[in-house]
């Protein structure tokens, strides 16, 4: 259990550290925009400009209840056994591998932050990954879905 | 595959719950496999078996995927 204790702080300052990695490429890409090194709204379409906020915020704001999540756990002792209890269930990791599992995610991840930097940089090369992002979200969801039902999840 | 966890519970009156807890995992899963919808691995297989303090071969039926 004191393992499984330590592994959720680990993820608590590893979510830190993503929404302060999220917050200065906000300042970033704002300020490299507002000198014209990279696009600026102008250069953007409404929907690349408002899908990349969508998903830097969204990361920003997943993180926020990620951490809020987990002190819960720390402070819960039942509610982490139970946590880890479903974390190595074995159906669920099951259903996890048979929709690509880490790969899926980790491509999904890359895509996502790809989509974001993209927007400030080329619409042509937004449009390519948003539409790569969008077909491996619904892959997974979708491959996720079925083998959630074939096994009576 | 079919099992006899249903019967074996049943006849222990335990619930899904418990077994699952008792096995360390997930009710959903305990569900799965008495359904016949999910084979468990054989480390959960083992650990159901030991449980009810039979074989595995006792409690799950493997004439089916010998053929």
């Amino acid at each position: 259990m004191e393992q499984y204790l330590a592994k959720i702080k680990r993820r608590i300052w590893l979510t830190r550290g993503w929404i302060l990695l999220c917050a200065a490429a906000v300042v970033v890409l704002g300020e490299l925009s507002g000198r014209g090194i990279l696009l600026d709204s102008r250069g953007q379409t409404p929907f690349s400009r408002s899908w990349a906020s969508a998903i830097l915020f969204g990361e920003m704001a997943a993180g926020l209840w990620l951490i809020h999540r987990n002190k819960k756990l720390l402070r819960d002792r039942e509610a982490a056994s139970d946590r880890r209890r479903r974390e190595r269930d074995e159906l669920r990791a099951a259903v996890h591998d048979k929709s690509g599992g880490i790969v899926a995610d980790c491509l999904i991840f890359l895509l996502a932050n790809a989509a974001v930097v993209l927007a400030f940089v080329s619409m042509d090369a937004f449009y390519a990954v948003f539409g790569a992002l969008l077909a491996a979200v619904f892959l997974k969801a979708g491959t996720r879905l079925y083998f959630s039902r074939k096994y009576g999840m | 595959m079919k099992n006899r966890i249903r019967e074996l519970r049943k006849a222990r009156k335990l619930s899904q719950e418990e077994l699952a807890l008792a096995v360390g995992t997930t009710r959903q899963t305990i569900t799965s496999i008495e359904i016949g919808k999910y084979t468990a691995s054989l480390v959960l297989a083992y650990k159901i078996s030991r449980y009810f303090q039979l074989t595995i071969e006792e409690v799950f039926d493997f004439s089916e995927t010998e053929e």
